[in-house]
């Protein structure tokens, strides 16, 4: 099956792209852009599972050949390879969710490797988890007339910031549109997710003990469909890199961010949780946490952070049995 | 005398100044009606002590008006009397009180007996005979207490009249020999008065002399109560004023000397702060330097990683490939020992396995790949080399003076620097002459031309040109950077090549880029100018001597971005 896999590679220079070809022409079909409008054209004519662009590039950049490649083909799992940190359109194009993962130059033959393959295992997980929800919603549609709406409330919203002041303006702020709780710290944040279920985390990542990304991420495999938001002044293009590789954050706001567009987050956010009910397919990260955990593998620290999650529910749990009896 | 006088009561009353006749008038009003009226009930107690039956209508004035009437007359005398014993040397009279204390005493006593012999009467009953007689006795006494009385009052007040005719006697007196008496008083004032005002006419110059030396508080003594003692006052107001003035002057020669040496003081911290500006601004020129180097050497980064990346990649593939070969290798050599040791059972499966694994390393594709890989990574190398090479001659750091060089080689060499800048926002038409040879510090120009295409790139929204010609005329050779970006607005034109002049967000540029490219070429004693037209783009023309004047040929000291 991967043999027949398409993949399309893209970048200006000619050199990278023969060597990059020579690396994978073993193992799939192996499609080469020099520039934005080519790939674009292949994407239409080839079912390519994995794209990898180069972000800098004359006439278009990386990431916007891939915000395009989204779009004509959603399931195409996107690759980013920057050897120049360009900030903002990284931030833009976290945001924009038009990458799975970025890939730094000079980049390793064998990650790179280990990377495409389990790209291309997640385009077919995906098409497989859709097919069964297709024909899961046909069912549904024939076998039953009455549509059940149930009338959910507003998506649960935790906010986690080591500003106190700000946690309880944010929680303050949009209390009227979702149910929402605030944590100033990681221990207070467990509890409160043990607690009940959460849909949204908005969180900042500039704590003083724990590593910010590793916090989120252990929510995230303890609670896969929670959707992480981060919202931080911290305006770095490592950590926004990091979002994305090791967490696929759903968007990542720097601070001051108005309401509005923190309430606009927030809806999407919610959106996308109910999304992700519906249809595990569209949850990409999960998708290849099941593949392969080792690429995606937890750090020490993460599992420590899980540990304390954990006690954290033991502990809820415990107490609340207490109180029943 | 007297008697008449007491009579003539209009006379008395008229003279308000004496209040010796509050007095008066407790004798002259109150004595004759408590006379009358005592005399009137004694005259009717009489009678109910003789057994006449009295009239309901005198009983009733015997019983409740006379009484009233006598206490009424009495107290007002007292009352008179207690004044008149408060008056003091009424025109040198002998006290009142001396001369009616005797006689008022047994007045009171009398009165008061007096009623008191009628209250019982009153009290108890009206036709006692024995309490009329009383009564009667009492009426006598009091009668008689009354006649001193009046005889003592009018004694008093014959005292008091004489001494007040003496008084006016001695006003009349006066008023003959007094009026002479004044005029010497007057004379004497006058002279008095003279006397004074030069008094105060020498007090004032000699204060106004001590006041134009200023060393006095003095006053101008007042003796003078006049329009000199105004003059006086006014002077005192202006001397004192003086005094205050000089006090001011003082304090303000003070506060200027504090001032002054404040001043010293602060010109000193500006002297120390303008050194620290100084070393601020060499810092500065240094962060641009090394922001721009910055830029370069991100850049450049950028341009090595691309061959680092794709000849890693090369090799990593060449590893893959070679142990593919080992593999096989290995396996013949496994096969050969087989052979020589006659194991032929094994032979072939071995066999089948080298056909197996040499099938990924038989086909033509594979040695071509392998001598691609070699040789394009080769080419990757080759890419870092000039790149290497293309660094050194940009910076020229083996070159510290003017040095006869080829300026189209110069840009050449800037534009592989900021190729990476360059090759996604414009393309670079050169129209260069073959003959560029230029005594220049090729480094600096080489800065020169840096900034210039780098400010180029930057006016460059999405896609544009920029065009570089080099020619020489006259015995200057010209370099013209033009670009097709926004253009300078014509309020900017001016200020491009000032320090610090930036349209750059804070932090983006220091805003020193162009004037250490006017420094540069104004150490090559040549000129730049720009032409610029918002919307179509921007021409900077860089001219400088083929051939620089040989005592510009030691050029250490004149360089300032050295």
């Amino acid at each position: 099956m991967s043999s027949e896999s398409r993949i399309l590679l893209v970048d200006d220079e000619p050199m990278v792209l023969s060597s990059l070809s020579r690396l994978f022409e073993d193992d799939y079909v192996v499609f080469t852009a020099n520039g934005g409008a080519q790939a674009l054209d292949i994407v239409r004519r080839e079912p390519i599972k994995v794209i990898i662009s180069d972000q800098r590039m004359p006439g278009m950049l990386g990431h916007e050949v891939l915000r395009q490649v989204k779009q004509i083909s959603p399931n195409t799992v996107r690759m980013l390879l920057t050897g120049y940190s360009d900030l903002d359109a990284i931030i833009s194009s976290v945001n924009a969710g038009e990458i799975f993962r970025y890939i730094n130059k000079p980049w390793k033959a064998d990650n790179l490797c280990n990377l495409v393959r389990l790209g291309v295992q997640i385009y077919d997980r995906i098409a497989q988890l859709q097919a069964k929800e297709q024909a899961k919603a046909e069912a549904l549609k024939t076998s039953s007339r009455i549509h059940i709406e149930v009338e959910e409330k507003h998506g649960s919203v935790l906010f986690v910031d080591y500003d106190e002041n700000e946690v309880k303006r944010l929680v303050e702020k949009f209390s009227k549109s979702f149910d929402v709780s605030g944590a100033t710290s990681v221990d207070e944040a467990f509890k409160e997710l043990a607690k009940r279920p959460v849909s949204v985390v908005v969180s900042n990542v500039n704590f003083a003990d724990v590593d910010g990304i590793g916090f989120l991420n252990a929510i995230r495999q303890e609670y896969p469909q929670v959707v992480t938001v981060i919202l931080t002044e911290v305006k770095d293009a490592t950590l926004a890199v990091r979002s994305i590789n090791e967490l696929s954050v759903f968007k990542y706001l720097v601070k001051p961010a108005s309401d509005d567009v923190i309430g606009k987050t927030l809806s999407e956010a919610v959106e996308k949780n109910k999304l992700y009910a519906k249809a595990p397919s569209t949850n990409v990260r999960q998708t290849a946490e099941t593949i392969a955990p080792e690429i995606v593998a937890p750090k020490v620290e993460e599992s420590a952070l899980r540990l304390r999650l954990r006690a954290a529910q033991a502990l809820l749990s415990k107490t609340n049995l207490r109180n029943e009896s | 005398m007297l008697i008449a006088h007491v009579g003539d009561v209009s006379n008395l009353v008229l003279d308000p100044d004496i209040d010796s006749y509050y007095m008066m008038d407790g004798v002259i009003f109150r004595i004759p009606l408590l006379v009358q009226k005592i005399s009137q009930a004694r005259d009717l107690g009489r009678r109910i002590a003789l057994g006449d039956a009295l009239s309901s209508d005198k009983l009733a004035e015997l019983i409740f008006v006379l009484p009233g009437i006598v206490e009424n007359a009495f107290d007002g005398i007292k009352l008179g009397v207690a004044k008149a014993y408060g008056f003091k040397n009424v025109y040198g009279a002998p006290n009142v009180k001396d001369l009616i204390n005797q006689e008022y005493d047994m007045f009171v006593g009398a009165i008061g007996a007096f009623l008191a012999q009628t209250k019982p009467i009153r009290a108890v009953a009206l036709d006692s005979a024995f309490n009329a007689k009383r009564y009667v006795e009492a009426g006598n006494v009091a009668l008689s207490a009354l006649k001193k009385l009046y005889a003592a009052e009018a004694k008093a007040l014959d005292a008091l009249l004489v001494a007040r005719i003496n008084a006016l006697t001695f006003q009349k007196r006066l008023m003959q020999f007094g009026v002479p008496l004044l005029w010497l008083a007057v004379i004497y004032l006058l002279i008095g008065f003279y006397r004074s005002v030069m008094k105060t006419v020498n007090s004032l110059d000699e204060i106004s002399k001590k006041l134009v030396r200023g060393d006095t508080e003095e006053k101008v003594k007042l003796d003078a109560k006049d329009e000199l003692a105004k003059v006086g006052a006014s002077f005192n107001v202006i001397g004192q004023a003086l005094v205050q003035r000089n006090k001011d002057l003082e304090e303000n020669k003070k506060k200027l000397e504090d001032s002054l040496r404040l001043l010293e003081e602060s010109y000193k911290k500006l002297e120390e702060s303008n050194a620290r500006i100084q070393e601020q601004q060499t810092q500065l020129i240094q962060s641009e330097k090394m922001a721009s180097l910055g830029q370069m050497v991100a850049g450049i980064a950028h341009e090595v990683n691309t061959p680092l990346g794709f000849v890693r990649n090369n090799i990593e593939v060449l590893e893959k490939s070679q142990r593919r070969l080992l593999d096989v290798l290995e396996r013949y050599r496994d096969l050969r020992d087989a052979l020589i040791n006659g194991q032929l059972d094994e032979l072939e499966a071995k066999l089948l396995g080298i056909v197996e694994a040499s099938k990924k390393i038989d086909s033509s594709n594979f040695s071509e790949k392998i001598r691609a890989l070699i040789a394009e990574s080769l080419d990757g190398i080759d890419r870092i080399q000039q790149l290497v090479i293309v660094l050194k001659n940009f910076s020229r750091l083996d070159e510290a003076s003017f040095k006869e060089t080829d300026l189209n080689q110069g840009i050449e060499s800037t534009l592989k620097i900021a190729h990476n800048l360059v090759k996604y926002k414009a393309e670079v038409i050169k129209d260069f002459a073959p003959d560029m040879q230029v005594e220049c510090f090729p480094a600096r120009m080489n800065q020169v031309f840096l900034n210039i295409i780098t400010n180029a790139v930057q006016a460059i929204e999405g896609q544009g040109h920029i065009w570089i010609k080099t020619y020489k005329e006259d015995g200057m050779a010209v370099v013209k950077i033009r670009d097709d970006g926004r253009g300078i607005p014509k309020e900017n034109l001016k200020k491009i090549f000032e320090p610090f002049f930036t349209t750059k967000e804070v932090g983006q540029g220091t805003g020193l880029g162009l004037s250490i490219v006017y420094k540069i070429i104004e150490q090559h004693r040549g000129t730049i100018t720009v032409q610029s037209e918002v919307g179509k783009g921007t021409e900077f023309t860089i001219k400088i001597p083929v051939k620089q004047s040989q005592e510009l040929a030691s050029p250490a000291s004149t360089l300032a971005f050295n």
